[in-house]
């Protein structure tokens, strides 16, 4: 192929305006032409360029680099490669250089000449690049007009478990659950709405390689030249770990401090317990002594009246800790999920009339008249003596609570369940205290102290919620208490009370009436 | 006849050390709380020793001891308490009493003690 050559005034044009900065330097690397762009480069003028050393113009820590490059000119090497040039205030700037040997026409080495390019817009690009790909966190651009991804680093890809490939021009619903896009979307719109970064601490995301994950997101807007938004620059961090560590914190806190609390109620329970059990005896150890130190001291009989007090006395003490005693073995018990049950088919209105005439006396001692309401046949499969149990507690629980009042007891058949209601007149109780009495102490703090270990309640519900019922009160101040027992006639649980998993209840609070022991 | 204020709330108790105390040639002044108790020494009783439960309704033990000990002519009764609170170290320091007696009492322990302080 002919390649003619360009006559001398066009190459001369050519090197004088190219866009290219052109030096040539001699075998001693001074500078004899300078074109005008490389005057711009470096910041002087081609007149101030000639006759200078071309090592000048590179910045002091590259010259060493320079020279290598320079030596290999006068080896006859063409080379392209990047320097760093100094600018007449010592800017750096970035260069790519093509260089070659010259000769003259006896093929002598005279010097070389480079083309020279400033490559720093580019180097500042491939540096930015590079910092974002490597941070670690997932970086993305979203374009604000349709929101699809234009760009995404490789901690992003890693995430997503997908190369950008698949995620440029696609937006938030193409790549992920509705539910999520959804929100993702909003908050998008949030952002370029405003000019201020969006900082979501939570959000959850789907990924294909790693499945639910948690993100912390800074969505920041960018905005173009015309002060409109035209990116929206994402970047979030995966806090996955971090939150599940967080909540295995949590968990083994609460876990302690439910540990603390079984703990403390536990002490609690058995301060209280040897209190009320010592309560009893203190009378029952004065009776007794008194006695003993009157025989010895007067060796006398003492008189049958006298006799049979301090007997009776002593008698109805140790019916106390008897009570007391079989109420707490019966906690003991439902604590380790050992109370059981024995079933049998019962009437239940014979039942009932049984205890309400076992305590007439006390009841009309009370002035508390009677009005039974009894269904005639009722017959569940029940513990005939737990079931007793339940309903003695809630009869002296009148008695000690609601005396001088009447007392209505009924018994019916309401579907499959039997209904038991036992309602009196007395002071009645505060709704913030009906659920307490059921609970194991049922009552105010131990600083103020009340007969009986409220525990009658507690064991009440055990028992019918074993059996598969339920127990529970209706009262108003004023109105009296009416409590509703509902039990199947046909046993639905295990009758094993389970309470292996038993959590104590916090013991209570200050709310002291003269009615919440029961 | 020296007097003693009986501070419980458990009417068997009460009853029987009132007994007890009685035929010991005491002038025994029962009271179920500490706020009648308070509330009776304001009005001008002046016993010789005080025996004092700790857990009662209304006011117990340690509130009754509060406001004795800051009131003037009461403060120097002296107090004997009785309780079934185990503790007695810290209750001991907390409470400032010359005797401390443990539940169920031993009544010729009960005696004794109150002997530090009168005799009937």
């Amino acid at each position: 192929m002919v390649d003619p050559i360009p006559s001398l005034e066009i190459l001369r044009q050519i090197v004088a305006d190219t866009h290219e900065g052109v030096l040539v330097i001699d075998r001693e690397s001074k500078i004899t032409y300078a074109n005008k762009r490389i005057g711009e480069i470096v910041g002087r003028t081609p007149e101030e360029l000639i006759g200078s050393l071309a090592s000048d113009l590179i910045a002091p820590n590259s010259r060493e680099e320079w020279l290598k490059h320079f030596e290999l000119r006068s080896q006859g090497v063409r080379e392209e490669y990047e320097i760093t040039l100094a600018g007449k205030d010592g800017t750096p700037i970035g260069t790519a250089v093509s260089a070659m040997p010259l000769y003259d026409e006896k093929k002598n080495w005279i010097g070389s000449a480079g083309l020279i390019r400033d490559v720093r817009l580019t180097q500042s690009r491939t540096f930015l690049d590079s910092l974002i790909e490597n941070i670690p966190n997932m970086v993305f651009v979203k374009d604000a007009k349709d929101l699809r991804f234009v760009r995404f680093n490789k901690a992003g890809e890693d995430l997503l478990g997908m190369s950008r490939l698949d995620l440029l021009g696609k937006n938030d619903f193409d790549l992920f659950p509705q539910s999520q896009a959804e929100f993702f979307v909003k908050k998008d719109r949030e952002v370029l709405a405003g000019t201020a970064i969006v900082d979501i601490p939570e959000e959850p995301l789907h990924s294909q390689s790693k499945g639910d994950r948690f993100l912390h997101t800074k969505k920041i807007p960018v905005l173009g030249k015309d002060g409109k938004p035209e990116y929206l620059l994402g970047i979030a961090e995966d806090i996955t770990e971090r939150k599940r560590a967080e909540e295995e914190r949590m968990r083994i806190i609460r876990e302690q401090a439910a540990a603390e609390e079984r703990e403390r109620a536990s002490r609690e329970f058995l301060t209280i317990a040897s209190h009320e059990l010592k309560t009893p005896m203190t009378s029952l150890r004065i009776q007794l002594q008194m006695a003993i130190r009157n025989l010895t001291n007067t060796g006398q009989v003492p008189s049958v009246e006298k006799l049979k007090k301090v007997l009776d006395t002593s008698a109805l003490q140790v019916d106390r800790l008897t009570r007391l005693i079989e109420d707490l073995l019966d906690v003991s018990r439902i604590q380790s999920g050992k109370l059981s049950f024995r079933l049998e088919k019962v009437d239940l209105s014979a039942l009932l009339l049984d205890v309400l005439e076992r305590y007439r006396e006390p009841l009309e001692a009370a002035n508390c008249t009677l009005d039974i309401r009894v269904d005639d046949a009722v017959t569940a499969v029940i513990d005939r003596g737990r079931i007793e149990q339940v309903i003695v507690n809630l009869i002296s629980n009148v008695l000690k609570y609601a005396p001088e009042a009447p007392l209505t007891v009924s018994l019916s058949k309401v579907d499959h369940l039997a209904r038991i209601e036992v309602q009196d007149h007395g002071p009645g109780i505060e709704l913030q205290l009906q659920n307490r009495i059921f609970e194991r102490f049922g009552r105010a703090s131990s600083s103020r102290h009340i007969a009986g270990l409220g525990l009658g309640l507690f064991i009440s519900q055990q028992i019918v919620e074993a059996h598969g019922g339920k127990i529970r009160v209706e009262s108003e101040p004023g109105l009296g208490s009416k409590f509703v027992i509902l039990l199947p006639l046909k046993p639905t649980n295990q009758p094993m009370v389970d309470k292996s998993t038993y959590t104590a209840e916090t013991s209570v609070s200050e709310g002291y009436a003269n009615n919440t022991s029961r | 006849m020296p007097t003693i204020l009986l501070v419980e709330d458990d009417r068997y108790i009460r009853e029987s050390l009132d007994e007890f105390l009685t035929e010991e040639g005491f002038d025994v002044v029962p009271s179920s709380n500490g706020l009648d108790a308070y509330t009776r020494l304001v009005a001008g009783m002046k016993p010789q020793l005080i025996l004092l439960d700790l857990m009662m309704p209304l006011m117990d033990g340690f509130q009754f001891r509060e406001k004795q000990m800051v009131t003037d002519d009461l403060a120097d009764i002296p107090v004997v308490v009785m309780s079934a609170y185990g503790d007695l170290e810290k209750n001991k320091e907390k409470l400032g009493v010359e005797a401390y007696l443990k539940k169920p009492l031993d009544i010729e322990e009960v005696l004794s003690t109150i002997h530090r302080w009168c005799h009937a």
